[in-house]
């Protein structure tokens, strides 16, 4: 039974046999003798500063999309978080459609007697009076927590209102509290999509031979995607990008392709076996377009898929002229230290750009691991170095005292992830910013040419550095900065 | 400082005759002169039907919806004999938390300084069935009711519910929760009856305040929409209530209980069993097997 036939998709730590959310380590350190990865998969802190949930990668993707209504099913503050989000979507929407538009979205905002009475009836007419008044073509109805402990059951209130609106109904079950990997986010509304808004498997299918579905992710700009759309071109390729903010006439249009190829591994793996086994579209999930060998390596996949062997001549072109073009800024980079926090193939891959670029990889901090996780690894422990790896979904505490130990030149990290590392002074950039370019041969220099800049002048960390403190007492920097983690079944020995 | 309101909590498992219990315990107290309220935590919301000559109040619950916020007078109601009676109220079935429903009537009542205002002297609460969830252990905890009494009779499956409720009264112990003031066997007709809830209140170092027995008085005064202490104030069953109404306004000293493990409680049923097939297939006299 294909997991799209169960109402509800399974957690990521229910379908992944190798997940962790705590290890501090080394790249290879991490790989057990003979065995794939020595990651606990019940690693807990003693200490927990934050944690990320499932709701704001889901949101992300849900409110990117155009035509599209999301309705929030729970507290208001669940919805909270897409204020921040919304910035995101306005930029991709002007980017993509020359105008910034909001993300439309509602909450249901229950109250203590909806949690007593349930919240059935005022879901109902919540997806009613959206229909009426803004006509979108979706209503996703995102449940948060409260429906899920309640048992407010969405899928039947959906189905019962179906019929009375316009719009598409898409029931997603995004609550928090059953997971503690955000990745579950993404197959959450894989699921959502494929259930609902797929045409029939049994519909006659007229293949699109040059159309290849191009799985993008909500840290992917549209200046990523036209770098993507240009050397497609050159291969006569056409891009169907897919889902964050693709209209839902490019749902059906997925079906029709040729080929999937994900842009990050972490990330598709639920809808592009659904695509495959009921609509026959092959898919490649392995490597991410971020870095000169990966974005060849991205690329060879898929004309070897496609039987293109032209691509040999685009390959050598394009790395000949970034090669060059990088030359002016290499010397600066040298030797230079950098240390990359962010999601965790985004920021293995970004490892090995910056080891193309000369810098020296200080240390790596992921969000969560997987078994995705093990091709990109795989590259690094190749190199014959080793780094320090720290898996951790957020935990700046952590990240501070490792930082005041590895002393990096360098930080690259999550958008709204650089205060810890600017505050003890080291010069930061994101690593992704949907504005700027990350991906391909133009992202790597896009890249180098920011962080050139950036190394050229770095007063303003200094200053930082010099007068910016942070809030842990001397005695925690005298710790191991990986003294909390240990294995829950240890502890619980104990 | 005011003067100390005996708080008092029933227990026990749907259908096992809780409301019946509490609503005669109610009756008999408030003719023996103490001021009572009985506090209904169930959504069906008919714990104080005979009291109020078989009819529904309006509930905490579904004046909150209603309007927003309440008044003690919209969800305070007198019955027979001037007992206050209270609806909790929650869902419909299947839909919603009944659980946070009670919390939330509890709180409500708290709010309100419904007991201080009326000079209350003791507080029944009715609650539903087993402590399926920490809204309905909301009486026995935070110090809402000081003492839990228990319905239950012979039967295994109320037996069960009562040992569980015994289990959450002794999570609670050590935190000012309610102690157990003991065990009000009702239906208690046959002689192995009583031998089953002894055994049981023994094992479980807790006492039986009350044996109750089934009685047709209870039925016709029940179908009348009415208590037997007022349907039938001379009947043999309502001084059985009467009885109970006093040892529980004099009860003082509560204790926490030991209940049974899920293997003890098996293997003591199991026991039982075998007892009662011996008795049943006349392999040994109704004396003897207990």
């Amino acid at each position: 039974m294909s997991n799209l036939d169960l109402t509800v998709p399974p957690r990521r730590e229910d379908r992944h046999h190798e997940t962790c959310l705590a290890y501090g380590g080394t790249v290879c350190g991490s790989r057990r003798p003979g065995k794939r990865c020595a990651l606990m998969a019940d690693a807990e802190r003693g200490f927990t500063q934050g944690s990320i949930c499932s709701l704001l990668p889901g949101l992300g993707i849900m409110c990117s999309l155009p035509d599209t209504a999301v309705l929030l099913h729970g507290g208001v503050g669940c919805g909270s978080s897409i204020h921040g989000i919304n910035g995101n979507v306005r930029a991709g929407h002007n980017a993509r459609r020359g105008k910034p538009f909001d993300a439309l979205w509602f909450s249901t905002a229950l109250n203590e007697v909806d949690v007593i009475s349930g919240g059935d009836a005022k879901l109902e007419r919540a997806i009613k009076e959206i229909d009426a008044l803004y006509q979108p073509q979706v209503i996703v109805v995102v449940a948060s927590c409260l429906p899920g402990i309640i048992g407010d059951d969405i899928d039947s209130v959906a189905a019962q209102v179906q019929p009375a609106v316009n719009a598409r109904l898409l029931p997603v079950h995004c609550e928090g509290f059953k997971t503690r990997f955000m990745a579950t986010a993404y197959d959450v509304i894989y699921h959502a999509i494929g259930r609902n808004l797929l045409p029939a498997p049994d519909e006659k299918i007229i293949r699109e031979e040059k159309t290849i579905n191009v799985m993008n992710v909500g840290s992917m700009g549209r200046i990523d995607e036209i770098e993507i759309e240009r050397l497609f071109e050159e291969l006569g390729l056409t891009a169907n990008f897919y889902p964050v903010f693709a209209r839902p006439e490019s749902f059906s249009r997925a079906t029709r392709a040729a080929l999937s190829i994900s842009t990050c591994p972490t990330h598709d793996d639920y809808f592009l076996t659904h695509l495959e086994e009921k609509f026959g579209v092959p898919y490649l999930i392995r490597n991410m377009p971020i870095g000169i060998a990966n974005t060849s390596a991205w690329l060879r996949d898929l004309a070897e898929k496609l039987k293109l062997p032209q691509v040999e001549k685009l390959i050598s072109a394009e790395e000949a002229e970034l090669r060059a073009a990088l030359q002016e800024f290499l010397p600066l980079f040298k030797d230079k230290r950098v240390f990359l926090s962010a999601g965790e193939y985004r920021s293995l891959a970004t490892a090995s750009l910056l080891k193309e670029l000369g810098f020296k990889i200080a240390g790596i901090r992921s969000f969560h691991y997987d078994n995705f996780a093990e091709v990109e690894l795989e590259k690094l422990r190749a190199g014959g170095e080793d780094f320090t790896w720290n898996v951790a979904n957020v935990q700046p505490f952590e990240e501070a005292n490792l930082l005041k130990k590895v002393k990096p030149d360098l930080f690259l990290g999550h958008w709204h992830g650089n205060q810890t590392a600017g505050r003890l002074g080291i010069p930061t950039h994101v690593i992704y910013n949907t504005g700027y370019g990350y991906i391909g041969y133009r992202g790597v220099y896009d890249l180098a040419r920011r962080l050139h800049r950036k190394l050229s002048n770095t007063a303003f960390t200094d200053r930082l550095g010099k007068y910016g403190r942070l809030p842990y007492r001397d005695s925690w920097y005298q710790e191991e900065p990986f003294a909390y983690i240990r294995s829950k079944n240890a502890a619980n020995a104990e | 400082m005011s003067k100390e309101i005996k708080q008092i909590a029933i227990y026990g498992k749907g259908g096992i005759g809780k409301s019946t219990t509490s609503s005669n315990i109610s009756a008999a107290l408030a003719k023996l002169g103490y001021k009572v309220m009985q506090v209904g935590c169930d959504p069906k919301s008919d714990s104080t039907n005979t009291l109020r000559g078989g009819t529904y109040i309006p509930t905490v619950l579904d004046t909150l919806r209603a309007k927003g916020k309440v008044t003690a007078d919209e969800i305070i109601f007198t019955g027979a004999g001037g007992v206050y009676c209270v609806e909790a109220g929650g869902p419909a079935p299947g839909v919603g938390c009944a659980g946070r429903g009670i919390i939330t009537a509890v709180e409500q009542l708290k709010q309100l300084r419904v007991f201080e205002n009326l000079d209350i002297d003791i507080v029944l609460y009715d609650v539903l069935g087993d402590v399926v969830c920490g809204g309905f252990a909301v009486p026995i905890r935070e110090g809402i009711a000081k003492h839990v009494f228990t319905v239950t009779s012979s039967d295994f499956m109320a037996i069960y519910a009562a040992n569980n409720l015994f289990a959450g009264i002794k999570k609670y112990s050590s935190t000012g929760g309610a102690l157990l003031g003991g065990i009000i066997a009702n239906s208690i007709n046959a002689p192995y009856s009583r031998a089953i809830v002894d055994d049981f209140a023994a094992r479980t170092q807790t006492q039986i305040v009350e044996y109750v027995p089934r009685s047709v008085t209870v039925t016709q005064a029940e179908l009348q929409g009415k208590t037997v202490i007022e349907a039938a104030p001379d009947s043999a069953q309502a001084q059985v209530y009467l009885e109970l109404a006093e040892k529980i306004a004099k009860h003082t000293d509560s204790k926490t209980p030991n209940p049974m493990s899920v293997e003890e409680l098996h293997q003591w049923a199991g026991s039982w069993a075998e007892k009662l097939l011996k008795i049943e297939t006349g392999e040994v006299a109704p004396k003897d097997g207990i």
